[in-house]
């Protein structure tokens, strides 16, 4: 079975990923958290089961708060991201693919467009702080 | 009509409701009020947290000296702001299953 100590080290590593205000507030917390937790798990299974539950936590909220304080670093490195694999993309198909420019303007207008998604995304700001609280209908 | 609150904000406020908790004692009550259905882990419950203290509905307090008292914790607390945000969405709960309940018995009339 995997010792406790390496369990919460790793989770100590993990929390890194968390921007770095919402770390300095949260983290002691977090770990406080998550040692109580590791405490009340007996079983493999349980233990098992609270590392799926707090890798899942991670995977969800770590974006989550990133979107929340950086909206425009994150929208600025998914664009850089993209341009990234378009290059990509285009230079692969010049050499293998001998009806590459007509694929590149095809590629160009999606590249274009989902830029343009991501600037929206990076413009959208919240219109009042209650509004991250609540569900917006439909 | 105010937007109905997600479900982590109105548990997190539902259990601040009976008094100032640390996020550990929160997150355990989410797990009771909601039979395990609804279990919070630390990342998701703290940025709520954030976002209510952001929001003036959630402020930090000092705890009250108890034998429960865990000084190595933070402690938080419903301000009125957000006493009022809790009120207005179980009414709204309420209103919905004051519905629901009342087209229930047509729908199964309407099967039959």
């Amino acid at each position: 079975m995997i010792p406790r100590w390496l369990l919460l080290r790793a989770y100590r590593r993990l929390l890194r990923g968390y921007p770095d205000d919402f770390r300095r507030r949260f983290e002691r917390e977090m770990l406080l958290d998550a040692h109580a937790s590791f405490e009340s798990a007996k079983t493999t299974t349980e233990r098992l089961c609270l590392i799926a539950r707090l890798m899942e936590d991670l995977t969800v909220s770590i974006p989550a708060e990133w979107l929340r304080h950086d909206r425009i670093r994150v929208a600025a490195l998914a664009a850089v991201i993209h341009v990234m694999s378009w290059i990509t993309v285009v230079v692969i198909s010049w050499w293998q693919w001998p009806d590459a420019p007509s694929a590149i303007h095809v590629v160009g207008v999606f590249s274009g467009l989902a830029l343009i998604c991501v600037a929206c995304v990076a413009a959208r700001q919240h219109s009042s702080r209650e509004q991250a609280l609540t569900v917006k209908p439909t | 009509m105010s937007n109905p609150l997600t479900p982590a904000v109105f548990h997190v406020l539902l259990s601040l409701a009976a008094g100032a908790r640390h996020g550990y004692a929160i997150m355990q009550d989410v797990a009771v009020h909601t039979n395990g259905k609804l279990r919070m882990g630390p990342g998701t419950l703290y940025g709520t947290i954030d976002r209510l203290i952001a929001a003036t509905w959630v402020e930090e307090v000092e705890p009250e000296k108890s034998a429960q008292h865990d000084a190595r914790r933070r402690y938080y607390a419903l301000t009125r702001d957000g006493r009022r945000a809790l009120d207005a969405e179980i009414e709204r709960l309420e209103d919905a299953v004051r519905a629901a309940r009342a087209l229930r018995p047509a729908s199964r009339r309407s099967r039959a």
